[in-house]
């Protein structure tokens, strides 16, 4: 295996509701990260630790060698990150962010933004209090894609933006993939990360629950149906998640050829969708 | 020193208004000085003691604008931060001196200038040591709600100040003997360091040491 482009380990942050224990895990160079998780789970509080924006209660963030603790500009310099919901100074027109902006990141390439800003539909001379939510988003976009980043963290990016400017953005992101960089990539519509992501991490409650290669989740992982009078105490501890109706329950399993053989003629076994594993295992989003 | 200019840079082009208000009113000042006397160079002078706190203006409204996190994303490290904190009090300080003194060319000879500067020069620093150094752990780790909290501690004491000095007689008294113990103590202090500079630059030190340390603490 490949040294690892970033490491988390036992990142763990406590709030007065909230705690983001122990995170941990790993993004190899080349891939796509999605990072799953309801809302409230604590995916922004996770990608904000890894720029340092969030004082860490414990843990480390490595990224190419660099550790955040101590070399925390040189690891922000490898890093595009667009947050959930950017801001910028209301007064300044595009341009003049922009301008600000690049002078700090050597790779950024105005030409390459212009071109972006078209694509994207933003006029550069429109004033940051003109935009919405998504044009803020979009604007930020430009700014992170305009630079060849190791890391591109992106924050719920697709909330607020349109199914066909979302799925031109995820074929943007995936164009973009190197063996040398790779992208985080958090969201609750996980139709967006569906044959996408190459990778994908599970947080719930502020927990990592697991972080899986797509392939092992498809060859893995399954949804299994059936009728109530199947649950006992054993199936039910053998369910990563389980929901129960009047009518029958749906429930997760980690072992698919297992749950075949287990519920062969009583129970449909079917593959699993992000969807699926999110609404079983994300369970109800702390206040 | 890269990462810095590029900081007061971005500070400049998205918050001009900040240097250009306080620099406004020190001409403003001095024009009225000009045609009316002491009290404009006054209004000048009292602009040019408040100026330091431009820095954390700035920062406070980062924060109203939700750029904070913007600012801190950018590859820069907390000292930096800091250190652009300093240098915009002690820049618009001495561009507000600067000012000033071109102002007063017309009206006074250079010499004397510069023999009024020499003697305002300890008290200037004091004035960049007081206000714009001093509140920055303040400013850099609690924000808005530093300077709330401060300013209604600052009310709640000058009220208890007064009530106590109200007290009957005697032990009005006393508290007003120690009021007057803490002035010439606060005096002593103030002779002290004004006759030892060392002590000013400690203080600097220590100051944004604690600074670096409250901006790393602080969560967004």
């Amino acid at each position: 295996m490949t040294e690892p482009l970033l490491a988390l380990k036992g990142l763990t942050k406590h709030y007065k509701e909230f705690s983001l224990q122990d995170a941990s895990f790993e993004i190899q160079p080349g891939t796509l990260m999605g990072l799953i998780g309801p809302n409230g789970a604590g995916k922004t509080t996770l990608l904000k630790a890894i720029l340092g924006l969030v004082r860490l209660d414990g843990g480390s963030v490595r990224l190419a060698g660099l550790d955040l603790a101590t070399q925390d500009a040189a690891l922000k310099q490898r890093i595009a990150y667009v947050p959930d919901e950017p801001r910028f100074a209301p007064g300044a027109r595009l341009q003049t962010l922009m301008e600000v902006h690049a002078p700090f990141y050597p790779d950024f390439d105005a030409r390459r933004w212009q071109g972006l800003m078209e694509d994207f539909g933003l006029d550069p001379r429109k004033k940051a209090r003109e935009l919405s939510l998504g044009q803020r988003t979009r604007f930020a976009l430009t700014l992170a894609l305009s630079r060849d980043p190791d890391l591109l963290v992106l924050d719920e990016p697709t909330t607020g933006l349109d199914p066909v400017f979302r799925r031109e953005l995820i074929q943007r992101l995936t164009a973009r993939l190197t063996e040398r960089n790779a992208i985080l990539f958090s969201t609750h519509i996980t139709s967006d990360l569906e044959r996408r992501a190459d990778h994908v991490t599970l947080l719930s409650k502020g927990r990592v629950r697991f972080s899986l290669t797509q392939d092992d989740l498809r060859e893995r992982w399954a949804l299994v149906k059936g009728g109530l009078d199947l649950l006992d105490s054993e199936v039910r501890a053998s369910f990563q998640g389980l929901r129960e109706t009047p009518h029958g329950f749906e429930a997760l399993v980690d072992d698919a050829d297992q749950a075949r053989s287990r519920f062969e003629g009583l129970a449909l076994v079917e593959r699993a969708s992000l969807e699926d594993i999110l609404v079983l295992m994300g369970g109800p989003a702390h206040a | 020193m890269h990462s810095l200019l590029l900081l007061a840079r971005r500070d400049l082009r998205l918050h001009p208004d900040l240097l250009l208000v306080p620099l406004g009113g020190v001409v403003l000042g001095g024009l009225i000085g000009l045609r009316h006397g002491p009290a404009g160079w006054a209004f000048s002078m009292f602009l040019i003691a408040l100026s330091p706190l431009l820095a954390h203006a700035a920062h406070l409204r980062e924060e109203a604008n939700g750029t904070l996190l913007d600012l801190r994303s950018l590859p820069v490290s907390a000292l930096q931060i800091v250190l652009l904190r300093v240098l915009q009090s002690t820049g618009v300080l001495l561009l507000g001196v600067l000012v000033a003194c071109l102002m007063a060319l017309p009206v006074e000879s250079a010499k004397n200038l510069l023999g009024a500067l020499k003697e305002v020069a300890w008290s200037l620093a004091y004035m960049l040591l007081l206000l714009g150094v001093a509140p920055l752990p303040l400013t850099l780790r609690f924000g808005k709600k530093g300077w709330i909290g401060l300013i209604l501690t600052g009310g709640a004491l000058s009220c208890g100040l007064f009530s106590l000095s109200l007290l009957p007689q005697r032990a009005g008294k006393v508290f007003l003997q120690v009021l007057e113990a803490l002035t010439h103590g606060a005096q002593w202090l103030g002779n002290h360091a004004v006759a030892h500079a060392s002590l000013l630059a400690v203080a600097f030190l220590i100051l944004g040491a604690l600074a670096i340390h409250a901006l790393r603490r602080r969560s967004l």
